[in-house]
């Protein structure tokens, strides 16, 4: 897989006329950005604080995040930033999640607005208070806590039965109890959040329930992921 | 989530070495040099000093102890080989200095010590130069050994930053140390710890979010490698010395400063966190006003809040 450049350019061109303070650069023979200020504002409109940054298309575009990254030293290259130390490259959300993001289509514009914005602002939260408002964990225990946010439990266990039911791609009766044990009705428990996640590849969930198991039966989790393209 | 800041620079004006205590240490050591200049030209008049003040207080990072103790660390540079040992070398310091103070001034391994009973002390290691060769340092009872004095604090000020922001650091890590004491790490030890993690992060304008941080950095460091070694000749790992027991201390030290140090982070009231923050630092850090910080009141804090919470950012 390579990213699709004159998708980023296109996307680019459009971005630049909702941001003017970015600006999108085409060198030939190079890789295309995006780059210039991102301007964190109130909701009243009012500049709170700005952040230089730069915008490549990575590896894998759209399928994955373009890759961003702070460019004013103002943010330490260092993973408890949420900083990928060997490209400096800012980790904007778990490996699961962006999949589903971009599974479900995202533009540069999208991105900025609903990803990248908001990544900024919890980055204005932990310089301002010494703390982020919210953050994954590192590695894939970080992937396992996504997973337990969408369905909604703090029990593993739950979270594998839910992937396993993703993994079957067959969907109960609407009127059978949910999978989870609540004795609540499926189409009113986990059926959105099934679905949700059976965007993901078997390949794909067949790796996060063995994060899952793992964790379950030795309460380790792997180190290594193999799905990432980061 | 109550900003402490504020705190921490009345916290560094306590600690910090007073003008008044300073003046007197100040006359000290011009006394002390003068009588060493006048007992080496009456006694070995081919041996010439040359003095540079070195250490802490030349990089601006130190404090007085709990016990109204600072030190100063003043270097006597001879610019020939020497036809003596360094114990002989020392022990000549010793004889120069002797009788200045009440007490007996201290023949240690690196230094002759002054003791200004209750007040200061002001150590006098001695060195020699000549050309091609490193500065080399007596050693009381071994040979001179290679040693720069002047390259370390070369290295501080390179590491350090124009708002002063690490050396209020330093001091804050010094002043744990002396609280804690229990075989905690000394100053330069801590100074050097200190600067490593500095280049790790980037220094928050809050002192208390710095300080957390650079704790971080410290632990992750120590846990990959236990080791402090000095940035200048003969590059000595002060940590090599230190045995299981002296090494969990520390580590556990550090791990409890963070945990305390995250809950005042997130702490709204400002006494609670500074009780928190007291915990490490002794009573020395100022106590806060019984009030909450409740960050969310203000409306650019909203904003951030609301612009925040759909992130969840995550790491390898």
């Amino acid at each position: 897989m390579s990213a699709d450049l004159s998708l980023f350019n296109r996307e680019a061109a459009l971005l630049v006329q909702e941001y003017p303070e970015l600006e999108h650069v085409m060198i030939q023979g190079e890789i295309p950005f995006v780059h210039g200020q991102l301007l964190l504002k109130d909701e009243e409109g009012d500049l709170i604080t700005e952040y230089s940054i730069r915008m490549e298309p990575g590896p894998d575009y759209p399928n994955w995040f373009p890759w961003v990254f702070e460019t004013g030293g103002r943010i330490p290259i260092n993973i408890d930033w949420h900083i990928f130390e060997n490209k400096g490259n800012c980790c904007i959300a778990s490996a699961p999640e962006e999949a589903l993001i971009c599974r479900k289509g995202i533009t540069l514009t999208s991105f900025v607005r609903f990803q990248v914005i908001p990544y900024f602002f919890n980055q204005l939260h932990r310089e301002r208070m010494g703390f982020f408002l919210n953050e994954r964990s590192h590695g894939n225990l970080g992937h396992l806590e996504f997973f337990m946010e969408e369905f909604e439990t703090k029990d593993v266990s739950i979270v594998i039965k839910l992937l396993n039911e993703a993994r079957s791609r067959k969907e109960p009766k609407s009127n059978s109890r949910c999978i989870c044990g609540s004795k609540r009705k499926y189409q009113k428990c986990h059926r959105s959040a099934v679905r949700k996640i059976a965007a993901l590849t078997n390949m794909e969930l067949d790796h996060y329930l063995k994060i899952a198991n793992d964790f379950i039966s030795d309460r380790k989790v792997p180190k290594e992921d193999s799905i990432t393209n980061f | 989530m109550a900003n402490c800041d504020h705190l921490f620079s009345k916290y560094n004006d306590e600690i910090r070495i007073g003008s008044k205590k300073n003046g007197r240490m100040m006359d000290s050591k011009n006394a002390l040099r003068k009588r060493i200049r006048k007992w080496f030209k009456d006694n070995h008049p081919e041996y010439e000093p040359k003095f540079f003040i070195q250490g802490s207080y030349k990089m601006k990072t130190g404090i007085r102890t709990k016990d109204d103790i600072c030190d100063l660390d003043d270097g006597i540079y001879f610019f020939r080989k020497p036809d003596v040992t360094g114990t002989t070398l020392q022990g000549w310091i010793w004889d120069a200095v002797n009788g200045y103070t009440d007490t007996d001034p201290e023949h240690r391994k690196k230094c002759i010590r002054s003791i200004f009973a209750g007040d200061y002390e002001i150590d006098h290691p001695v060195y020699y130069k000549i050309d091609g060769v490193p500065y080399r340092i007596a050693v009381k009872d071994a040979e001179f050994e290679n040693s720069d004095p002047k390259e370390m604090v070369d290295w501080f000020n390179k590491k350090k930053d124009k708002e002063g922001r690490l050396i209020a650091q330093v001091m804050n890590f010094k002043g744990w140390c002396d609280h804690k004491r229990n075989k905690m790490p000394s100053g330069l030890a801590m100074t050097i710890l200190a600067s490593n993690a500095k280049s790790k992060i980037v220094l928050n304008e809050r002192a208390d979010i710095t300080l957390r941080d650079i704790l971080k950095e410290i632990k992750k460091a120590l846990e990959n490698k236990f080791e402090c070694i000095v940035p200048a000749v003969p590059g000595d790992d002060l940590f090599a010395s230190y045995d299981q027991t002296r090494k969990k201390n520390f580590m556990d030290a550090l791990s409890d400063f963070i945990l305390d140090a995250d809950k005042a982070l997130q702490e709204d009231n400002e006494l609670a966190a500074s009780k928190l923050w007291r915990k490490h630092l002794g009573d020395r850090f100022p106590l806060g006003e019984d009030k909450q910080q409740n960050q969310s009141q203000s409306r650019v804090n909203s904003a951030i809040i609301t612009g925040a919470a759909t992130s969840n950012p995550w790491g390898k």
